[in-house]
């Protein structure tokens, strides 16, 4: 199986999951907030600090009986293999990862202590020793190597990011070995990313199809055991006393799960509810919270105006080149609700070039890289080099979700004579046009990234026969990308894959397929508690333990 | 009308029922034939069609069977509530249906309870304070509440009762009964305040047009106490364009409440409708159709019941003497 038909069916559960309204999936804010984010004035804010603790330890040691988290949606079982949205932020309290992503976008150990790459298809990770399940019995490699098999397609899985491992092996007690299909630079990320969570093996098989469901749950080595579940409801979480990292600080979490956000927002006035992760238009938020204040941070998760390359007139240069120049960000943004992270002007994320190399090195290949900053005038003169000079009129067609950036899009293309009226359509709809490569002129948000640069080949994916997959929504499909973006996933050398994708960067920038717009940006609410570290991957990570106090 | 012809009636809705569901469930079934794209990417529910995923789905749902022997099958398992699992969370339907019944059932009833009070009584009053202070007050009132949305309602009353005055819960709905009763009043309001509005307004209407017949007159004139001529002759009378709009009434509290349901965080019958519907979730949108049939059809048939207690005189089908 290509690369490419791997990663389609998960790009596209996770933008239809987002799109519909699991906000709380946007887990994937890179370094720290950008410069233009309102809520962080200061880099003393904790949401910007790192961890400086040991893994398994808690930022703050200071004792809370119970805390009350709200999330919006709602989590219908635990197990990460029949549904990859199914425990939300919630289960990685519970379960755990091999591995974590630290501020710098580096990965650090977890349940694993060491691993290494044997070669260029081959990984191997060694587990902590002494690492207890809930009732008591050791974490071996068997059970990693059960949870990940069941993440396998041919398993039944739902997920296919694991159609890239040709098999998982368990040597010894303490070590696994994965080996891939071929060479794949972004597999590294994923013993760190949600869905490779680790459970029980004994457990699952005894529970057999019952596992992960709200009766029989999933049995985990994480700081806080899953008591109970209600899919309409909420979860209940207590602390685990044997804990490899100590017991943690916090004895019970109450999860509470709301289908709309003003509605949580006044449970968090009420007193109901202590802390709110992944939360939308934070504006509103705190207008309704009372006390609450919030915090967001810009992720690599990048947000663009797409236009079809194939069809007319947009298949002319100058007409795309033209809108890049008309877009305001600053205006766009405003119209998020404080929801939008940053400002972005390319459309791979520059937080997720920073593992490839050193700042100087990065910024020096970003600088490479043509933008189109806003620009009426230039705007106008590239339409008045296109093939319709006078403008033209084109429907912008969105999701319901879109509606109130879209408006201003709208009116700012109005301004250099594209009539681009607003046309609303249900979420179905508009992913049906997208499977059906009908062309339209749109704007998406994708609410989560990985950390690997190839994230972004959601973007440019096509099949074997060079047609367009996945979230390629402008049917963008020169062979040249297809093989830099193969490229990029062979090689393993970081400085040599900072050189490929910042020549993929400048193909898609002089080709203008895709304006983007801004970081998406993930918030959470809190009138008493703050998360250290909140970025990027706050959700693939037991997230409680950087919770502390104000 | 004697026992033996109520039941007959009961009887014979039972076998329309009978008889509506089998065809509905037809029409239901088909749907995920109908639906653009193949049966497989209706069972999908926009997952990825990994070969693997596509011959699961293919031999679950007996996908290479001929048509009827598809439904066949599918009614068979339907029968004994197995509707499959949702494309959407994976749980099975009847699961995810059940544990929302409870709660949707008890806002149905609580709702319902809570119209009729609020209509009826205030409506009775009206009618016999006509052109009084009173009358255009309550009227005046429920112009207002007629004139405001369930989740405008709910907002206002959740902002007033659970944030400035914190007597009710902001969010959830409770365990066991008094807790639900607790968690669910101000839903259960906002609900009912727009629909008892418009019973006020009917009651009072259909109170004062029998207050006004001659035969309430001759009752009065006959000596009757005023108590007895109200309860026994104008109440009776006027109740029955309001026991008309119950049925309707119950299964609509029932499935659509959506607006109340997220704004009161409840997880209810009408979000699961409305959630299934948003992501092509076939399996649920099959098993949820079903359901609200079969409820409009009860809650019809306990309203025509109530009719029968009401006057005996009505008679259904069999116009027997």
């Amino acid at each position: 199986m290509s690369g490419s038909t791997r990663n389609r069916g998960w790009r596209r559960a996770r933008v239809v999951s987002c799109l519909l309204g699991a906000a709380v999936l946007a887990a994937c804010a890179g370094n720290g907030p950008a410069d233009d984010d309102p809520a962080s004035g200061d880099g003393e804010h904790p949401g910007a600090t790192a961890r400086d603790v040991n893994a398994g330890k808690p930022v703050s040691g200071e004792h809370v009986a119970h805390l009350t988290v709200g999330i919006s949606g709602q989590v219908p079982l635990v197990d990460p293999a029949q549904n990859i949205m199914s425990g939300m932020s919630v289960n990685i309290n519970a379960l755990e990862l091999l591995l974590q992503v630290d501020a710098e976008g580096n990965l650090e150990p977890w349940l694993a202590s060491e691993w290494k790459q044997v070669s260029d298809t081959v990984y191997e990770y060694t587990l902590r020793e002494g690492v207890t399940f809930w009732d008591g019995t050791e974490l071996t490699s068997e059970d990693v190597k059960y949870s990940w098999d069941r993440m396998a397609p041919s398993s039944g899985g739902t997920s296919t990011i694991f159609a890239a491992v040709a098999g998982i092996e368990a040597p010894d007690k303490y070590t696994v070995r994965v080996t891939l299909h071929q060479p794949d630079a972004s597999w590294q990320y994923v013993p760190a990313m949600f869905y490779a969570a680790v459970y029980q093996k004994a457990h699952a098989e005894q529970a057999g199809e019952e596992f992960g469901h709200p009766a029989t749950l999933a049995v985990g080595t994480g700081p806080w055991k899953l008591d109970s579940l209600n899919p309409t409801s909420g979860m209940e979480l207590s602390a685990y006393e044997g804990y490899w990292g100590g017991k943690p600080p916090i004895d019970r979490v109450s999860v509470k799960f709301f289908t709309d956000n003003n509605s949580m927002a006044l449970a968090m006035r009420a007193g109901e509810i202590d802390i709110a992760p992944g939360i939308a238009e934070p504006e509103g938020f705190v207008a309704a919270a009372g006390t609450a204040s919030t915090y967001t941070t810009a992720t690599c998760a990048t947000a663009l105006v797409s236009m079809p390359t194939q069809t007319e007139p947009w298949d002319d240069i100058h007409v795309r080149r033209a809108v890049a120049h008309a877009i305001n960000r600053d205006d766009i943004i405003a119209a998020t609700q404080g929801q939008a992270g940053a400002p972005l002007h390319t459309l791979i994320s520059p937080q997720l070039f920073e593992s490839l190399g050193s700042s100087d090195e990065v910024e020096a290949a970003l600088e490479e890289v043509e933008t189109y900053p806003f620009d009426v005038e230039a705007a106008k003169a590239e339409l008045a080099q296109s093939s319709v000079p006078d403008g033209f009129s084109y429907d912008l067609t969105i999701p319901g979700a879109s509606s109130a950036v879209a408006q201003v899009i709208s009116a700012q293309l109005a301004q250099i004579g594209i009539d681009a009226p607003v046309k609303v359509v249900p979420d179905t709809a508009w992913f049906g046009m997208i499977s059906e490569d009908e062309p339209m002129l749109t704007f998406t948000e994708t609410g989560a990234c990985t950390p690997d640069p190839d994230w972004d080949s959601l973007f440019l994916d096509t099949d074997d026969a060079g047609e367009p997959i996945g979230l390629n929504l402008a049917h963008y499909t020169p062979p040249e990308v297809k093989e830099l973006l193969n490229e990029g996933l062979l090689e393993q050398d970081p400085a040599e894959r900072l050189r490929i994708y910042t020549e993929l960067s400048k193909r898609v920038a002089e080709d203008v397929p895709y304006v983007p717009v801004y970081a998406e940006g993930n918030t959470y609410a809190s009138a008493d508690y703050d998360i250290v570290e909140y970025d990027s991957f706050w959700m693939n990570f037991p997230w409680l333990l950087n919770v502390v106090p104000r | 009308m004697t026992g033996r012809a109520i039941l007959l009636m009961i009887g014979k809705r039972l076998v329309a029922l009978v008889v509506l569901v089998a065809i509905l469930s037809f029409l239901v079934f088909s749907l995920v034939h109908i639906a653009p794209g193949t049966a497989v990417d209706a069972y999908l529910g926009g997952k990825p069609a990994t070969p693997e995923l596509v011959q699961l789905l293919t031999e679950r749902y007996h996908l290479d069977e001929p048509f009827f022997t598809q439904y066949w099958l599918w009614l068979k398992d339907a029968l004994v509530f197995d509707f499959g699992e949702s494309t959407l969370t994976t749980l099975p339907v009847t699961d995810e249906i059940g544990i929302r019944l409870g709660p949707s059932a008890f806002l149905a009833v609580y709702a319902y309870v809570l119209t009729v009070l609020l209509g009826v009584v205030p409506g009775i009053i009206a009618a016999l304070r006509q052109r009084k202070l009173l009358d255009r007050g309550l009227v005046a009132g429920a112009v207002v509440a007629l004139s405001t949305p369930p989740f405008v309602m709910g907002i206002l009353l959740l902002y007033l009762f659970a944030v400035l005055v914190p007597i009710f819960p902001a969010a959830g709905r409770g365990e066991g009964f008094f807790d639900q009763l607790w968690h669910l009043t101000l839903p259960a309001l906002a609900l009912a305040l727009c629909v008892a509005a418009f019973l006020l307004r009917h009651t009072r209407a259909s109170m004062i047009n029998v207050l006004d017949q001659d035969y309430i007159m001759f009752a009065r004139a006959r000596g009757l106490s005023w108590g007895h001529v109200l309860f026994r002759y104008a109440f009776r009378n006027a109740l029955i364009p309001v026991v008309t709009v119950s049925g309707a009434l119950l299964a609509f509290f029932f499935a659509g409440a959506v607006f109340v349901e997220a704004t009161f965080s409840l997880g209810g019958i009408g979000e699961l409708l409305v959630q299934s519907a948003q992501s092509s979730d076939m399996p649920m949108i099959q098993a949820l159709a079903i359901l609200i049939a079969v409820l409009i059809v009860l809650a019809n048939l306990l309203a025509d019941l109530a009719y029968v207690a009401i006057d005996p005189r009505i008679r259904f089908e069999g116009r027997s003497a």
